[in-house]
């Protein structure tokens, strides 16, 4: 633990205005949901309500750091989503430095790319004349930083607890190891977006609290602009708040219903995730949304369920929109989307990578509520005596927050996984080498895979599935992208290859690089220009007449 | 005051616990960038999977059929400006620095093939003043990776596909992986 601090501590020496810049944009947001809850809280004693936010900020501080020890020895943003990233800041920056930002707008992307993201970080880039790849780099640990605090203030105010509020914001963080996981996805977008629905999400929360006339046109602007942004920073965000309306709206009808209908109205949503969740593991490829809380967080997912009776007794409304959205969001997977005015086809309303994503946020709702549920039950129980009530709560306290807390932390992986972080050192080398050395109209072929992430279409789109993905952004020389699997020993690939003229082949160090092997064997064909233990390039020697 | 101290006592003990676990271990090195390197004191470097600090020595690789690659990663911006002499009988070889332009840490220097196996003293010189600022004794070895151990292994090409956006723990066992993977997918090339 102590050294992820250090590595983080170094990251943010190097990085600091950056870090600054990001966290003061933040925290106005994070000032905003503070400042909507604070008068609608009840609570009694200043004091108190201090101290959380004083650990809140300790928590938010935390975060910052030990997220940002992911960025110690990484080269580049991973994936192969953050070379699109990468390219759309570039473009945008190109713009607001040449005041050509308008004209370049519409060509930008082939397809609709996620704008409000790549405008945000730009911005960013260009304000802080600062390198785009720091840039997105670092945005993307204090928006996983920023992520938990909306989540501690709808449960702070909606049960008064600071415990709970801090043990939602506990699982919110570091419970699972999604949300966090997604950024070595290069999910960017999709994660700030995450942030924004969060913060849309406490302003709608507080408008429905709020009695009429008490600034409640202010509030509806904001939540209209709101929705707005966190569209344009993900498109998904639309769907998951109509879901969170659609759900909170439908919560309250339960709520007013006789309690023998709302608990079999709970029976039927709970049936309703049973039966999907079995479709879900059913499918290879859908099963992997509910792994981080089947697998590795099952145990702090059975904890937030254990609670979640408790909730009920409670707070009623919450656990039937929790369940509403997780039926709704395991729906989704399933609802096919014609999206042909935005030039996405094959496409379902949420996808796999998005579901996996954002159940992270019903979870750390329910553990919360359930706490807060429990500790009331505790304060109302007439079993155990004042004193030994105060210490269960104490006991309670540091099993949950302390043990829980320190467990979560404690087994959380801070840094980038090896096989999502494309771009390692040997490749480096090998692409400031092709910049100086390669001519500028050299053809190089990299590898790549089929987009598969819906499970009903066959995807015709070829996505990188190696370092090769890096090479046409880094060193301005154009790629073809072909599939890994390629025979390099067929005579039919030669002549492919020599269809498209290509000059150069790179093979980089993931399991769905080209095979090295098979360039090195066919030595008549393929020359070995640069070989470093993670990556090389070889040059097509010469081409087969055609018959 | 006292009463919410007292109240709020099982936070101060989790936060406490928290710091001294936290603080619990031996924690490598933050390198020391203003420290000065000079004839009298070069820097002795190692393998940077063994021990990253101002310079550590990546690996080696080849050029065509007749350079050697000397691959270094500079955490110091001392280490910048270098180029490397290799000793070969009473002569040194003289290998040529570049800095990769996009990654200013990663440095790689070009000169004449050495064998396989063969035992080499680097000395690193600063191109400003010429002075030796850092050394060190290695076997070159292409495509292979030092550990800490000193086991070595060879990349070998992996057959074997994943899914696109893995999670944490996937298995790569389906034809079609999907994208993405998960936190458990076991990739099948990775470094013990």
């Amino acid at each position: 633990m102590w050294q992820i601090i250090l590595d983080g501590l170094s990251v943010l020496d190097k990085n600091g205005l950056i870090v600054f810049c990001i966290v003061s944009l933040l925290s106005l947001g994070c000032c905003a949901n503070f400042f909507l809850f604070r008068n609608l809280a009840k609570q009694k004693n200043a004091l108190r309500s201090t101290f959380s936010l004083f650990l809140l900020i300790l928590f938010f501080v935390f975060s910052i750091i030990v997220r940002l020890a992911y960025l110690k020895d990484i080269f580049v943003p991973p994936y192969f989503d953050s070379v699109e990233h990468l390219k759309i800041i570039k473009e945008l920056v190109e713009g607001f430095s040449t005041s050509t930002f308008l004209e370049r707008l519409p060509n930008l992307t082939s397809n609709y790319y996620h704008l409000g993201f790549h405008f945000i970080a730009s911005l960013l880039t260009f304000g802080l004349r600062a390198d785009p790849i720091n840039v997105i780099l670092v945005f993307g640990q204090i928006i996983l930083a920023a992520m938990p605090i909306p989540i501690f203030f709808l449960i702070w105010h909606k049960t008064q607890s600071g415990t709970a509020a801090f043990f939602a914001l506990l699982l919110a963080g570091f419970g699972w190891y999604m949300p966090g996981f997604a950024i070595n996805w290069g999910k960017y977008p999709a994660l700030t977006g995450l942030l924004a629905f969060e913060i849309v999400l406490s302003i709608a929360y507080a408008l429905s609290k709020r009695k009429t006339g008490q600034n409640q046109s202010v509030l509806i602007i904001f939540l209209i602009f709101g929705v707005l942004v966190s569209t344009l920073i993900h498109t998904r965000t639309l769907v998951i708040l109509f879901i969170s309306f659609a759900s909170w709206f439908f919560a309250g009808r339960i709520h007013t219903l006789p309690q023998s209908y709302q608990y079999s109205m709970l029976r039927i949503q709970l049936l309703g995730i049973l039966i999907l969740g079995i479709l879900i593991q059913k499918d290879p490829l859908l099963k992997l949304a509910l792994e981080p809380y089947l697998d590795n967080g099952i145990l702090i997912a059975l904890i937030a369920l254990i609670l979640s009776p408790f909730a009920l007794s409670k707070f009623p409304r919450g656990v039937y929109f929790n369940a509403l959205f997780v039926l709704s969001i395991f729906a989704c997977l399933f609802i096919p989307f014609n999206g042909s005015v935005l030039k996405l086809t094959n496409q379902t309303l949420l996808d796999r990578p998005f579901v996996e994503m954002i159940l992270y946020l019903p979870l750390s709702l329910l553990g919360g509520l359930g706490l807060a549920g429990f500790l009331e039950s505790l304060k109302n129980t007439k079993i155990l005596s004042k004193q030994n009530r105060l210490y269960t709560k104490a006991l309670t306290t540091f099993l949950f927050i302390g043990f829980i807390g320190f467990f979560s932390i404690k087994n959380y992986n801070f840094y980038p996984v090896e096989y999502c972080n494309f771009l390692k050192y040997d490749d480096t080398v090998i692409l400031d080498w092709m910049d100086k050395n390669l001519p500028s109209d050299a053809r190089i072929l990299v590898a790549s895979d089929k987009l598969n992430v819906v499970p009903s279409s066959i995807s015709a789109d070829l996505v990188g599935s190696d370092a090769g993905i890096w090479v046409h952004l880094l060193t301005d020389k154009k790629t073809i992208l072909m599939p890994y699997e390629l025979d390099f020993l067929s005579t039919e690939t030669i002549e492919e290859l020599c269809q498209n003229q290509i000059g150069y082949i790179y093979v980089g160090s993931t399991s769905q690089s080209f095979n090295t092997q098979q360039l090195r064997k066919e030595v008549g064909w393929y020359k070995e220009i640069l070989f470093l233990p993670n990556a090389q390039l070889y040059q097509l020697k010469s081409c087969f007449p055609k018959n | 005051m006292k009463v919410f101290l007292r109240k709020r006592s099982v936070f101060f003990i989790i936060l406490i616990l928290l710091f001294i676990t936290a603080c619990n271990g031996n924690p490598t090195q933050v390198p020391e960038n203003s420290q000065i390197y000079s004839d009298s004191s070069p820097l002795n470097i190692t393998y940077c999977n063994i021990s990253s600090t101002d310079l550590c020595l990546e690996g080696f690789g080849k050029e065509g059929e007749d350079n050697l690659l000397i691959l270094f990663k500079a955490d110091n911006p001392v280490f910048a400006d270098i180029y490397v002499g290799i000793e070969k009988g009473k002569d040194e070889i003289v290998f040529e620095c570049i800095q990769a332009q996009d990654f200013s840490k990663n440095i790689y220097c070009s000169g004449d093939i050495f064998p396989n196996g063969e035992n080499i003293q680097l000395n690193i010189y600063a191109k400003e003043d010429e002075k030796l600022i850092a050394k060190g004794g290695f076997t070159i070895q292409y495509g292979v990776i030092q550990r800490a151990d000193d086991i070595e292994f060879e990349i070998s090409t992996p057959e074997s596909s994943k899914p696109s956006y893995p999670n944490e723990s996937n298995e790569p066992n389906e034809p079609d992986e999907p994208n993405y993977p998960n936190s458990s997918y076991e990739n099948p090339t990775a470094t013990p």
